[in-house]
């Protein structure tokens, strides 16, 4: 089953964590900072190791609920655990968290025991009914629960006063208040007559019921189950002390239950039709209101944000990064990464939806496109000068991106700022014409070139050159490739070859920043069969890093770098903006992301 | 409050020729634009547009590669207490008092014979036992090198910096010598003299006797001075040409250097340099 848990915040604080079976390596370390750190927060799910691990945001707090387990799990039985261990943590602590600084540590080791037991027996009560799901475990169900938790969430967070555990009592007493809010409210805009608003403490709930009616009509009902579902928050306020003490003693009573239930369903069916059209009426004058106040808390700020509310600043923000050449794929998964960040978060002061969600996104972006490695090109080959090595790049990329000429500019960089002794090596043994160019290059750099005409396994001509510069003292070995488009089989397999036999000090993908979609496709294969074919299987050798050309073509679509980055992890080394020597810069994170968003 | 309204639809209503309830509702509408137009006008204010930029922020900023124990650091500074913890997502920022004497005597008696990284003067001052410091506010930021870009944006509201590094952690140092190099060229340190102290973290994982001690503590900011030695001729800018670089005599801004724990509780040279910054 599962092998460990943890809670942590935002801040880096572990509240609370178990290990069931003792977890080789850190994959939550590998997690926080592949995963999380990479903006990939869309996804709830990450495979690292030989472990999986499966995680829940609360955003509200700031805490991450990560589960950690082998094998292969229902992902329905993990979601339900976290949402339980994640209502019950917030239970758990009060209101007693604060901004998330003042508890430092959460003695939940009983709570979450009784959460896994829960969970447990859902999934045997599960797999009892011959493979037939209950609804608590269809996708829909753990939805369902999602977004009632969500609303849930902030006022037992803020209204409970107590630290102790749940207290069935307390949430009667909340709905009760809700429900009379709801009535205020209405009373204030004359939808209703004041017989009918006094009845509507009581047939506020009855939707509700309406619904999950259904749901027990499926045979028999667990413990859990109906704590999930929390029952006693629907019935009428004389039966709160009934409904706390059922609560309380469910695990033994599931007779007791039945006959509940039965009442319940059984009150509610009558009651739904005519509680239908208040709802409607309800929704319309509500909605109104609803609608006005988040208006002006747009404007004054203090809204919170829910999914329906970003769902079309989002759509605005993807097209905009679309049109600026970002692929599909990435803008998709970067907004539904920012989504989940902002879900249920407070908009600051005076700052409106659309701002807030701009800034999210700007700032995610900004993380991204700041490189997780040194791409200090030069320092790293002025260490291996030191150390006596000698530092070799291979450029790879599909044909005409402009490999041979950044090539030179790199050779250039090199020999110029730093003073090295470099080697062209020309591995391009099939395109007429590949090796003069590089021929007039290297005259004009007056850089040697190391070449052995066509036809050639350029695997070989690398390894001879490597060798050949060792000799004679050169300092770096740029090795130039022959293009080729991602597909190509055989030719993608000489390269992984090529990239094996050598094991170069840097691995760089020549791409043009004019690519779009196709961004994504490139690089992925490239990527691909490198680590496919690399010779130690277990640290498979990717990309290094990646080198745009073109890029002072572009104006304001400078979407591609965005791609690269967040599809390979590897930063952006070189951008080539011209056709000179010396048009060779390196990329401004800030600027790129300014100009993606306007 | 209402007579002024009246007033002024009064004489809205005189200068239009309108309705008086047209008025009022004009005079209304007047009243809650202009409202709006202030809190706006205020909003840019106190964003970041026209305050001038030469003073020193008034936060002490922990910065640091990841595990090297900012968040840990920080705990300790704020209730003295040790804390688990996790690579950080994002910042943690509170402000709060600090005592300098919090620690027992008995650390402070080990503190003063713990010998100290030479260059830093505040090490060896005695730290005040009953003085307080704050409230001040801190910042744990985290380490990771996708959210330096971030890290490097703080450095103007930071009055000092307090930069933490494994002293056990040989391989990160490249990306510290990396991150100095940023800091030194960044112009918010170049313009605001940003103090940054150095405190190599984790101490007590060397057991080896006091001497080795220091050759260590030394050894790491020699490692360092040599990594961005290598820097500067690939980047340029930094240090004076024909000497080495020197870290307390070549950066852009006050640099002292100290040893520390988190784990021990052994925080007593960043209460004095706390001390020192914020007296």
């Amino acid at each position: 089953m599962i092998d460990a848990f943890y809670i942590f915040t935002k801040g880096g604080l572990l509240l609370w964590s178990t290990q069931l079976v003792k977890v080789k390596g850190n994959p939550l370390d590998r997690l926080i900072k592949e995963v999380l750190l990479e903006e990939r927060v869309g996804e709830t799910f990450a495979n690292i190791d030989a472990y999986n691990l499966k995680w829940k945001l609360l955003n509200e707090m700031d805490i991450f609920f990560v589960v950690v387990y082998q094998g292969i799990l229902q992902m329905a039985y993990l979601e339900g655990l976290l949402a339980m261990v994640a209502k019950e943590f917030v239970q758990h602590v009060g209101n007693s968290f604060g901004n998330g600084l003042t508890i430092k540590h959460v003695d939940f080791d009983q709570d979450f025991l009784r959460c896994r037991q829960r969970a447990d027996k859902d999934l045997k009560e599960a797999r009892r009914q011959g493979g037939m799901r209950s609804f608590a475990d269809t996708k829909k169900g753990a939805e369902v629960q999602k977004t009632r938790e969500e609303k849930g969430l902030p006022a037992t967070s803020s209204k409970k006063g107590k630290s102790g555990g749940a207290d069935d009592k307390d949430e009667d007493d909340e709905d009760d208040a809700d429900a009379s809010k709801v009535a205020e409210a209405r009373g204030k805009l004359g939808a209703k007559s004041k017989a009918k608003k006094e009845a509507d403490p009581a047939t506020a709930e009855k939707p509700k019921k309406g619904k999950e009616a259904r749901h027990w009509d499926g045979g028999k009902v667990s413990k859990s189950l109906m704590q999930e579902l929390d029952f006693s928050k629907n019935k009428p306020d004389d039966d709160a002390d009934l409904a706390a003490k059922q609560a309380e003693f469910l695990g033994s009573g599931d007779e007791n239950f039945d006959a509940e239930v039965e009442s319940l369903s059984s009150g509610s069916e009558d009651e739904a039709k005519d509680t239908g059209e208040q709802e409607q009426e309800q929704g319309r004058v509500g909605g109104l209101f609803k609608s006005l106040t988040r208006g002006v808390k747009n404007l004054t700020g203090g809204a919170v944000l829910g999914e329906e509310d970003l769902e079309p600043i989002l759509k605005k923000f993807k097209t905009e990064l679309m049109t600026r050449n970002v692929a599909a794929e990435v803008a998709d998964k970067l907004s539904d990464s920012v989504r989940r960040s902002l879900v249920g978060k407070t908009t600051g002061r005076f700052t409106t939806m659309a701002s807030t969600v701009k800034q999210a996104l700007k700032e995610s972006m900004e993380t991204l496109l700041t490189p997780k490695k040194s791409i200090d090109v030069l320092r790293a080959a002025l260490a291996a000068k030191n150390a006596g090595r000698v530092y070799t790049i291979v450029f790879l990329g599909v044909n005409g991106v402009g490999k041979s000429t950044n090539l030179a500019k790199v050779a250039y960089y090199l020999k110029h700022k730093g003073g090295l002794n470099v080697l062209i090596c020309a591995c391009d043994t099939f395109r007429a014409g590949a090796v003069e160019q590089l021929k007039t290059h290297s005259r004009c750099l007056d850089v040697p070139l190391f070449e052995r005409g066509y036809g050639k396994d350029p695997a070989d001509i690398a390894k001879n050159a490597i060798a050949h510069a060792k000799s004679n003292g050169h300092d770096v070995v740029l090795v130039d490739t022959a293009g080729r488009m991602q597909d190509n089989e055989p030719l993608m397999r000489a390269l992984a070859k090529l990239v094996a036999i050598n094991t170069p000090d840097l691995v760089l993908f020549v791409g043009e920043a004019l690519v779009g979609n196709d961004a994504i496709d490139q690089v992925t294969k490239f990527n691909r069969s490198l680590v496919d074919l690399s010779a130690d299987p277990r640290n498979p050798r990717g990309i290094d890093g990646m080198l745009l050309t073109k890029y002072d073509t572009v104006d304001d679509k400078v979407g591609a770098a965005l791609s690269m980055v967040y599809v390979t992890g590897q930063p952006v080394v070189f951008v080539g903006t011209g056709q000179k020597y010396t048009h060779l810069r390196k990329m401004q994170a800030k600027e790129v992301v300014r100009t993606l968003l306007g | 409050m209402m007579e002024y309204v009246r007033k002024a639809s009064g004489a809205i209503e005189a200068s239009l020729g309108v309705g008086s309830s047209t008025a009022l509702v004009l005079t209304f509408l007047v009243i809650l634009i202009s409202i709006y137009a202030t809190l706006h006008i205020f909003q840019v204010v106190s964003g970041s547009g026209i305050r001038p930029r030469r003073s020193r922020g008034n936060a002490a900023l922990l910065l640091g590669p990841c595990g090297s124990g900012k968040t840990a650091v920080f705990f300790r500074l704020r209730d003295g207490e040790e804390v688990q913890t996790v690579s950080s997502l994002s910042p943690a920022r509170d402000s709060f008092e600090i005592k300098a004497g919090e620690a027992p005597l008995l650390a402070l008696a080990r503190a003063f014979l713990l010998p100290v990284v030479p260059g830093c003067s505040s090490c060896i001052m005695l730290p005040q036992a009953d003085q307080k410091l704050g409230p001040l506010e801190v910042v744990d930021f985290p380490g990771h090198l996708r959210m330096r870009g971030k890290a490097n944006d703080m450095v103007k509201e930071a009055r000092c910096i307090i930069y933490l590094v494994d002293a056990e952690d040989k391989p990160k140092l490249k990306d510290v010598a990396e991150h100095f190099y940023e800091l030194f060229t960044h112009p918010d340190v170049l313009e605001l003299h940003t103090p940054i102290m150095v405190a190599c973290n984790k101490s007590d994982l060397t057991s080896a006797r006091t001497e080795k001690f220091i050759v260590r503590g030394l050894d790491r900011v020699e490692e360092i001075e040599r990594e961005i030695e290598q820097m500067r001729v690939s980047r340029g800018y930094l240090g004076v040409d024909g000497e080495k670089f020197k870290l307390t005599e070549h950066a852009p801004c006050p640099i002292q250097t100290c040893r520390i724990s988190a784990k021990k509780n052994q925080l007593e040279p960043l209460y004095n340099f706390l001390l020192e910054q914020f007296a």
